[in-house]
């Protein structure tokens, strides 16, 4: 996983391509199961980034 | 995706809730083979299989039994259900379809079918989809587009290349999930989660703000809308374009119209390269205009004021880094610095003096002598407008001849195509017209959207700048900062990866299906598959390709090469990694396997070609179900004898029509 922009100095390249690895799971689980509405799975997605961005600054 | 086993209750020919088949899945010996006469119920078994997962009912007189529907007592019910039980992506899923019939005052009505889907989740524990969802769910794990291919009825399928399949293929490549990621962080949408991020930016100036983050909002609003339009504008230009293919085929067919057709061909070229050109000519116009226009028509005025600046002998240009201070520094002491004495020397004195006029801060002359150059660049960019205003013009003008020319042209060939005579002929030609007419119209909406979402993109980057200016700096404005960073970091990297897979997934099935096309087809053919996953044939004429046509045999093999290269790349699509641990970061390639269920699959096929498909298919999808004739039975069976794991027979009931059974036996 490359990007453009993960070469920003404020992104992590370690913490990008975890997130996109983990949206991108996301994403196909919910296609399969349908559990989470749109709305619901932006929250999640969300919350995946706030969290995983946090522990990385910590 | 396996299939288990189905199971089917008065469906159709199989009357009462009959014993579940399974289907063997086990990966050497992966086909189960139904062995049926005609009549016996193969095509319903299939059927069976559609009407589960999609709903579709192809009997129109419905799918319950038709002894069962004439036995019901009035106010009696009865039902009617297809279980499909079934493995996608490591889960089982259970899929029910249920239809309730009732019969009163000596009719019977139908209830609309109800689909139920659960699955068990890897602890063994079953889950149950919303209601809402389970068509979705079951569109997900075999798209509907695509259900002509991975249950084909040999004898009712039509040619590949009609079918809209693009969407359906992008589903099962799993490009829909990588959109969706990129459609959940794309700045532009107002429900996004970057934008979520954006509103919670603490600005200064509240007023300001909420007025801009307002706008913004209604900005992003609309935009979603010209894109939703974009979109149906697209898939509305898609379908008529395949309608002109069609009706220019059957215009072709026509020995009459065919020379006609090929003229108008090269004639709608034209039209084309003309309207293209057309609209390079305005530009050009426009472009030169807007480079010359101002200094051509203030020339009267620059020459006006270039004399008026010589007049005034005043344009010189003073000496760099001096000022007057210096000078006048220079004049008090009367001496100058090469020594001269002022006092005695009335010439150097006036020339110093001379000099002083051009330097700062009153610097008349440098700003003279400036404006002076500036003047003159315009005078410069003005020289050639008229000539080439002129020439732009007569180029514009050739090119709108020729277009009226070839439209002209255009508009007499349908004409004569019309004349020819034949009713069937003109009727083809007016719903030809009337097609070319709703592409131009379709063309002209789509162009006019894209300014549009231009236009609604430059307000949403204007009003995102503003915004950004009135972001305080406080520690949670910070944080969001970061967040949002990052968000539109992973909508970029999730757009480039959607439009990169698409490429790769276009190559790899072009790649397939040939390999599969040449191993089953004798002939020397290329497949090409175009940007709507379309399949196309080509041969080599002389030193060129040329497309060619195709019919029975030769379109059998091609939706057969077309169907197992799709359940081949189907099968090794790559996927990211599970997300579920530390090492989640990295790619790993996920398989899915996906079945193929043919019924009368070999009804235009030769004995050659039976037995190439027949060595083929069941080496590369990893499930085969093939519900066949026992005649053609004999020549597919010595290549996918070693190969069956479980065998059916079909058979009527008493000879009954009305009334089949599935048993284990050849």
């Amino acid at each position: 996983m490359e990007s453009n922009a993960a070469t920003n100095a404020q992104i992590d390249q370690r913490v990008f391509r975890r997130l996109a690895s983990r949206i991108l799971y996301e994403e196909r689980e919910n296609f399969k199961t349908r559990k989470l509405s749109p709305s619901e799975m932006a929250d999640k997605i969300r919350k995946l980034i706030e969290f995983e961005v946090t522990k990385n600054d910590d | 995706m396996m299939i288990k086993s189905i199971q089917l209750s008065n469906f159709g020919c199989y009357k009462g809730t009959h014993p579940v088949i399974n289907f063997s899945i086990d990966t050497e010996k992966n086909v189960t083979v139904i062995l049926g006469a005609n009549k016996s119920g193969k095509t319903t078994l299939v059927q069976a299989f559609l009407w589960c997962l999609y709903g579709e009912v192809s009997p129109k007189n419905g799918v319950i039994n038709s002894d069962v529907k004439a036995e019901m007592a009035t106010s009696s019910s009865r039902e009617v259900f297809v279980e499909i039980v079934l493995i996608h992506a490591g889960k089982e899923y259970t899929i029910r379809r249920t239809q309730r019939l009732t019969k009163a005052n000596e009719r019977v009505r139908s209830d609309d079918s109800v689909l139920k889907v659960q699955y068990k989740e890897a602890s063994g524990e079953q889950q149950s989809i919303l209601p809402r969802d389970c068509a979705d769910t079951v569109n997900s794990i075999l798209p509907k587009g695509l259900s002509d291919y991975f249950f084909y009825e040999g004898e009712r399928f039509d040619d590949i290349s009609k079918k809209d399949v693009a969407t359906a293929v992008r589903g099962l490549m799993g490009l829909n999930a990588i959109s969706a990621a990129r459609d959940r962080l794309d700045p532009n949408r107002a429900a996004s989660v970057t934008s979520r991020f954006k509103k919670g930016l603490v600005l200064g100036n509240a007023q300001e703000s909420n007025r801009l983050k307002q706008n913004l909002a209604k900005s992003q609003d609309e935009r979603e809308k010209i894109m939703e339009r974009i979109a149906t504008a697209k898939s509305e230009q898609e379908f008529y374009l395949r309608r002109k293919d069609e009706l220019s085929e059957q215009l072709s067919q026509n020995a009459f119209a065919k020379s006609l057709q090929a003229k108008r061909k090269t004639l709608e070229n034209d039209v084309r390269i003309g309207q293209i050109n057309i609209e390079q000519a305005a530009r050009r116009i426009l472009t030169d205009f807007q480079r010359g226009a101002l200094a051509f028509f203030a020339l009267p005025l620059i020459d006006r004021a270039l004399a008026a600046i010589n007049d005034s002998k005043q344009d010189g240009e003073g000496i760099p880094e001096m000022r007057q201070a210096a000078i006048d520094y220079i004049l008090e002491r009367k001496r100058c610095i090469c020594g001269c004495d002022l006092e005695e020397n009335e010439g150097a004195r006036k020339r110093i003096l001379a000099e002083r006029n051009l330097l700062p801060p009153e610097h008349l002359g440098t700003v003279l002598h400036n404006h002076k150059q500036t003047l003159l660049g315009y005078r410069n960019s003005s020289t050639g407008f008229v000539e080439e205003a002129d020439s732009n013009y007569v180029n514009w003008r050739r090119n709108i001849r020729f277009l009226d020319e070839k439209t002209e042209d255009l508009k007499k060939v349908s004409e004569e195509i019309t004349a020819t005579g034949s009713i069937d002929i003109e009727s083809i030609e007016t719903e030809y017209q009337k097609n070319e007419a709703k592409l131009s119209e379709l063309s002209r909406l789509r162009e006019k959207l894209l300014v549009d979402k231009g236009a609604v993109e430059r307000d949403i980057e204007n009003l995102e700048k503003r915004i950004a200016s009135l972001v305080e700096k406080t520690d949670s404005n910070n944080k969001l900062q970061r967040y949002i960073a990052y968000a539109e970091a992973l909508f970029n990297w999730f757009d480039a990866s959607y439009s990169q897979r698409e490429e790769e997934v276009k190559a790899d099935l072009t790649e397939s299906v040939n390999r599969i096309f040449s191993e089953m087809y004798h002939g020397r053919r290329i497949v090409s598959i175009d940007d709507n996953y379309q399949i196309k044939l080509f041969a080599s004429v002389g030193a060129t390709l040329e497309e060619i046509g195709d019919t029975g045999g030769l379109r059998a093999v091609k939706n057969f090469a077309y169907i197992t290269g799709l359940v081949d790349i189907a099968r090794k699509r790559i996927a990211q990694g599970n997300g579920t641990s530390e090492n989640s970061e990295e790619t790993v390639n996920e398989t899915e396997p996906y079945p193929l269920v043919m019924d009368a699959p070999f009804s235009a096929t030769d004995e050659k070609h039976i037995d190439n498909i027949s060595r083929i298919v069941p080496g590369i999808a990893e499930q085969v179900v093939i519900i066949v004739m026992k005649k053609d039975w004999v020549y597919a069976k010595p290549a996918l004898e070693a190969r069956i794991g479980k065998r059916y027979v079909i058979e009527n009931i008493d000879n009954s029509e009305t009334s089949s059974r599935v048993r284990e036996g050849e």
